[in-house]
């Protein structure tokens, strides 16, 4: 970690009022107390934590948008190591919409803080000195894991978001993940947003086999092809992972960092990764056999998966949502539903095979 | 055995309605665009409908399955949930189909079974759910029809399925009648009782409240509760028409038979054994069983108020009596206001009277159930102001949907003083999302098997045995309750409020 000065975080960035720490508590009351025409609704927690510098301005349009449907206390933090005593400044600032039926505004606040220096427990304790109490804590880190991350941090929260596609070393990252949640007696859910853009995929696919003529194929399996955007290779991984487990297939070797052999019951089927610039996270999965296709698609910025099964030559089509494109979309999408961290845990065994 | 889908395993956060063929009997009414198709168009949206889900619309005007698809993708632009999308809505339409019959024609079902088979073919999937969308009248010709045509039996592996919109009957002897009709083409546990209110999160929730908190069960008995009071007010009267059918049934048998019992059921229930939809329903219909009879048509004066709206106002503007209502008797006797104590004769709620209202014309349009809990023996605070102390926990089914509980809290300042105050929870600031349609839940539980928010024949039936004995005495007796009256926009006979007022309450001021 580097100690030299680093620019303002909160420079040219609209995020409220100025507050004094000691005054956020009082602040938010009058803030709410100043205007009768808007309700206050919060059901979490949601904070994010980075070491950009440049975090807080994408973070605060960020909750804007995630706070149309999820009401929280919002706490963005941004880190900017620095020589010297530790400082934090804060802000409050709301985000507000009308409510179903366009009665009156419902809104959601959010503190903002931007930290700088260093010193033992700041992180934590500007953290949960402002957590809305009794309600759960979601903590959105972002970024790869740094010697921030530590024990009084996630031991107390409820719900981890990451996002696996963002780390350069992902298998590192992986092992420090599993380190914490062991460590925190499994007290976090772990919510990747990677694994969040399969979501998508795997309902489209488990759609087609929902028709038992391509049940019936799926024994027969001899090709999967997987075509990704750059950046996104660990996404389709996590895809193969997912398919392979639930197929029963295991991996057995490889023949590059993209090709790969699986082995469906003694039966040989290849495995392939394509990496395509300017596609979606995930653009194409096609598996094939003999006497029928199976194949997904997605155009780049189409909000539907088409579905296309070709078996015996009868054909059908079907369209899977996809809100799966920003940030936000994801991680409303991530808060919409819970998360099997064990099962999370047991697909990434089968995606360390395709990463090592 | 079938075998299951492996990618679905981990997918489901409840049970997937499986590929089929829906049928809607009276398509072209009014039900079918504004909430049964935008149900099924929200359910695609969500990702939920299988993709070869074909959907009949089979009625007596003539269309071509293009100009069946242009009205309802007209309707579904105006009122869909989650907005219209064309791509999504070129996808959906493309398995609509429209199949004119008159209702009574034999051949109309014959060809209705050559095409349900050719759209199998097509991948629908055997798998058949009939939704009776028509008058009650149409009831039994319906299903005879089917019956003759063979649809009511499923293919092999496949299920048949009929889905029944209320009114189920119109006393217990026609409710009765048309069950045996349903039991001769359908089985029980294929026979869907659509009850719309079940299909609301907020009574879902219910059950929730009840048995998912610890804070509240141990209260809810007759140790704690005072008394509950369910009040369904609507602020319309018969405008668009509908006086033809209201007048004919009456709020009684419109609303208190099914709604507002299933609210009862709802609130008094044991808790189940299990979530099946059996293991509820059996502690729905022990309710039913409860519920005290009464003796004569005096008890039910005693108990029950019927009332009718004279000239008032709603809204600013001067509105009619019911009697002057469009398509309305001049000498109607049918009621559009009543109010029932309702005692349940059980351990749990011995002596706690459930308070029941429901009308036309009343200031505003809330349906809500609170359970007033008893007074805390006031020798601290407050003593000798009278005011009233009990908790409140309200449940608002709709609008608003929410829940609130009433408190007492110390006034800020040097003397001890209480005042009541309101904890409020309401789902559109807590879930920001929208709750999806009653129909959007009740047809994706129909697809799946799932009968839980359907009612049974049995609890159709007692429902039936308890609101007939006032029927009756209102109809038949010889020296009937007397017919009361409210002004429009007022909540209200004085009558209803005496009846609460002898036992010393008064109505919740909604």
């Amino acid at each position: 970690m580097s100690l030299s000065a680093s620019p303002d975080p909160a420079a040219g960035l609209d995020l409220g009022s100025p507050v004094p720490l000691a005054a956020i508590p009082r602040s938010l009351k009058q803030l709410w107390e100043s205007s009768a025409a808007v309700t206050r609704a919060s059901a979490m927690n949601f904070a994010i934590c980075s070491e950009d510098g440049t975090s807080l301005g994408p973070n605060t349009d960020l909750i804007r948008e995630v706070t149309r449907e999820h009401a929280c206390r919002a706490i963005l933090i941004a880190i900017t190591p620095a020589p010297g005593p530790p400082e934090v400044r804060a802000w409050i600032t709301a985000h507000c919409q009308l409510a179903a039926g366009g009665r009156k505004s419902v809104c959601s606040e959010q503190i903002t803080f931007a930290i700088s220096g260093s010193g033992p427990q700041l992180l934590p304790n500007t953290l949960f000195a402002h957590v809305d109490s009794d309600l759960p804590l979601t903590l959105w880190w972002q970024g790869p894991f740094s010697p921030l991350w530590e024990r009084h941090l996630f031991t107390e929260i409820d719900r981890l978001v990451i996002d696996s596609s963002s780390w350069q070393h992902p298998l590192a990252e992986f092992t420090t993940l599993e380190q914490s949640w062991h460590e925190a007696n499994r007290g976090f859910s772990v919510n990747d947003l990677s694994w969040t853009r399969v979501l998508p995929f795997r309902m489209a696919l488990a759609a087609c086999f929902d028709e038992p003529g391509a049940l019936a194929l799926l024994p027969a399996i001899s090709e999967i092809t997987i075509t990704h955007g750059t950046g996104h290779a660990l996404a389709a991984r996590m895809l193969a992972a997912w398919i392979a487990e639930k197929a029963g297939w295991s991996v057995t070797g490889g023949t590059s960092s993209s090709g790969f052999t699986l082995s469906n019951h003694g039966r040989t089927l290849s495995l392939t990764f394509k990496d395509c610039p300017g596609a979606c996270a995930i653009a194409r999965v096609h598996l094939s056999a003999p006497g029928g296709t199976i194949l997904l698609t997605r155009e780049p910025r189409s909000p539907f998966i088409e579905g296309r099964t070709d078996i015996a030559g009868q054909q059908t089509s079907s369209l899977t949502p996809c809100p799966c494109d920003s940030p936000a979309d994801l991680v409303k999408e991530r808060l919409r539903r819970g998360c099997n961290t064990r099962h999370y845990f047991a697909l990434l065994e089968i995606v360390r095979q395709f990463l090592a | 055995m079938e075998a299951t889908n492996p990618f679905r395993e981990d997918l489901a956060t409840r049970t997937r309605p499986e590929p089929c063929t829906v049928v809607i009997f009276g398509a072209s009414g009014d039900l079918t665009g504004r909430k049964l198709i935008p149900a099924l168009y929200n359910i695609a949206a969500d990702g939920e409908l299988p993709p070869t889900l074909k959907v009949v619309g089979f009625a007596r005007r003539e269309k071509s399955h293009e100009s069946f698809r242009e009205e309802l993708e007209a309707m579904n632009r105006k009122v869909s949930r989650s907005g219209h999308n064309d791509q999504l809505w070129a996808s959906f339409q493309q398995n609509i189909f429209y199949h004119r019959s008159e209702f009574e024609d034999a051949e109309g079902y014959q060809s209705l079974a050559r095409l349900l088979d050719s759209l199998d073919d097509a991948g629908a999937g055997g798998n058949r759910l009939f939704y009776l969308s028509v008058a009650p009248e149409y009831f039994p010709i319906v299903l005879r029809g089917l019956a003759a045509a063979g649809l009511n039996q499923p293919k092999p592996g496949k299920w048949a399925r009929a889905v029944i919109e209320k009114p189920f009957g119109t006393d217990l002897a026609t409710a009765d009648a048309l069950n045996q009709v349903v039991s001769e083409t359908f089985k029980e546990s294929d026979t869907y009782r659509i009850d719309h209110y079940l299909g609301k999160e907020t009574a879902q929730n219910l059950m929730v409240l009840r048995f998912g908190n610890a804070l509240f069960e141990p209260v809810w008995n007759n140790r704690h509760i005072d008394h509950v009071q369910i009040t369904c007010a609507e602020n319309l009267g018969m405008e668009g028409g509908r006086g033809g059918y209201y007048d004919k049934a009456g709020c009684l048998r419109d609303m208190v038979q099914n709604h507002l019992l299933q609210l009862v059921m709802l609130t008094a229930m044991e808790p189940p054994a299990d979530l099946t939809a059996d293991g509820i329903r059996d502690e729905k219909v022990k309710v039913l069983k409860s519920l005290r009879p009464f003796k004569d048509a005096a008890d039910v004066a005693r108990n029950v108020v019927r009332a009718q709206y004279t000239t008032g106002t709603s809204g600013g503007k001067s509105v009619p009596g019911y009697r002057e209502e469009d398509r309305i008797a001049p000498d109607s006797m049918t009621e559009a206001y009543a109010a029932i104590r309702i005692n349940i004769d059980n351990w749990r709620w011995e002596g706690v009277p459930f308070y029941l209202r429901v009308g036309k014309q009343l200031p505003k349009k809330a349906t809500e159930i609170s359970i007033h809990f008893r007074k805390p023996p006031h020798v601290l605070f407050n003593r000798g102001t009278g005011e009233d102390s009990a908790n409140v926990l309200v449940v608002r089914i709709q609008p608003d949907e929410g829940i609130s509980l009433r408190i007492q809290s110390k006034i800020p300042g040097p003397a001890v003083r209480m005042e009541r105050v309101k904890m409020d929870f309401q789902y559109s600031t807590s879930f920001g999302k929208a709750s999806p349609e009653a129909y959007e839940r009740l047809l994706l539980d129909a697809m799946s098997g799932d009968a839980t928010l359907f009612a049974r024949r049995d609890e159709v039936e007692w429902a039936w045995r308890y609101i007939d004995q006032i029927e009756q005495a209102w109809h038949q007796s010889p020296e009937p309750p007397p017919m009361c009256s409210y002004p429009a926009g007022t909540w209200g006979p004085a009558e209803a409020d005496a009846l609460l007022a002898a036992d010393g309450r008064e109505w919740r001021r909604l």
